[in-house]
């Protein structure tokens, strides 16, 4: 089901929006089967979205992917996918939904990503993101689904980033 | 037949057992498992006919549920449904003994194409 998205070339710390657009729209399509869309409302920039879940990857790349979204965006998610009314899901199922979300895109991401490394188990939070940290080589994507905000942020620390020559940065 | 759905994700497991109905298979017998400890034991004690198993779960990742049952012996059919679909995890998918690896998302015409040759 998801599209041949590129490889990512390596010494690039993360990939770049296109890519993870057509990604994080593949997951949704895939397991929701409706699209994702630019934000309806200016970019939530600095807001921090009340619900998230996080995955890292180690090894030949190094990395945080981070999703997060409003609580109502993970309780309708929640819903469609375990066949329930939105307000009856629980806390445990936004947890399991939010972080398979991650999973999947932090799967996906990594994927493209150069390798060899491991994905760990997703972790939810109810109360926030985590934030990004300065001086790292980073991507927010801000999108919506059903006029409900999300964001996914892509962060790699420099010390994991290969040493790369005069010549390879020319 | 009796299929053992394997992963951590109540949410995927109801993903894949309903991409299962779509698919066809809705009048298989489905078992659930919580991690790969939870498979390894429900498959000696219900004898699935084939494994659906996530790759990363808590306590026993797919991979070591995999490699538990090929190195006691069992064949049974295997298959990895798993957020990544990279080359080298197809690869360590298949060396270890898995029939398939399907990468999430997926369709239930995905999920067909690889069971088909098990379940007909």
């Amino acid at each position: 089901m998801t599209s041949t998205i590129p490889e990512v070339a390596p010494g690039d710390e993360v990939p770049d929006a296109a890519t993870l657009t057509q990604i994080v729209g593949d997951v949704f399509t895939g397991l929701l089967g409706t699209e994702v869309e630019p934000p309806f409302v200016a970019p939530h920039g600095e807001d921090i979205l009340p619900v998230s879940a996080t995955v890292s990857v180690s090894g030949g790349w190094t990395a945080q992917v981070v999703f997060a979204c409003s609580d109502s965006l993970a309780r309708r998610v929640a819903g469609d996918l375990l066949e329930l009314d939105p307000a009856a899901v629980s806390d445990d199922d936004m947890r399991d939904v939010l972080g398979e979300v991650a999973n999947v895109i932090g799967g996906n991401v990594k994927s493209i990503m150069p390798g060899p490394s491991a994905l760990s188990l997703p972790h939810a939070s109810l109360v926030g993101e985590p934030p990004c940290p300065l001086d790292v080589a980073s991507l927010q994507l801000e999108l919506a689904w059903h006029n409900e905000p999300m964001r996914i942020t892509v962060w790699s620390p420099p010390e994991t980033w290969p040493v790369r020559t005069v010549n390879e940065e020319n | 037949m009796k299929i053992l759905v394997a992963d951590d994700s109540r949410v995927m497991r109801q993903i894949v057992v309903r991409a299962l109905r779509q698919a066809g298979y809705g009048h298989h017998d489905v078992v659930e498992a919580c991690d790969g400890q939870d498979a390894l034991e429900k498959v000696y004690d219900e004898q699935p006919d084939l494994v659906l198993s996530d790759w990363n779960m808590p306590n026993m990742s797919g991979l070591d549920l995999l490699s538990s049952l090929r190195s006691g012996g069992d064949t049974r059919p295997f298959g990895f449904v798993t957020s990544e679909g990279s080359p080298q995890m197809r690869d360590t998918a298949e060396r270890a003994g898995a029939m398939f690896l399907i990468a999430k998302p997926f369709s239930a015409d995905t999920l067909r194409d690889a069971l088909e040759p098990v379940l007909g």
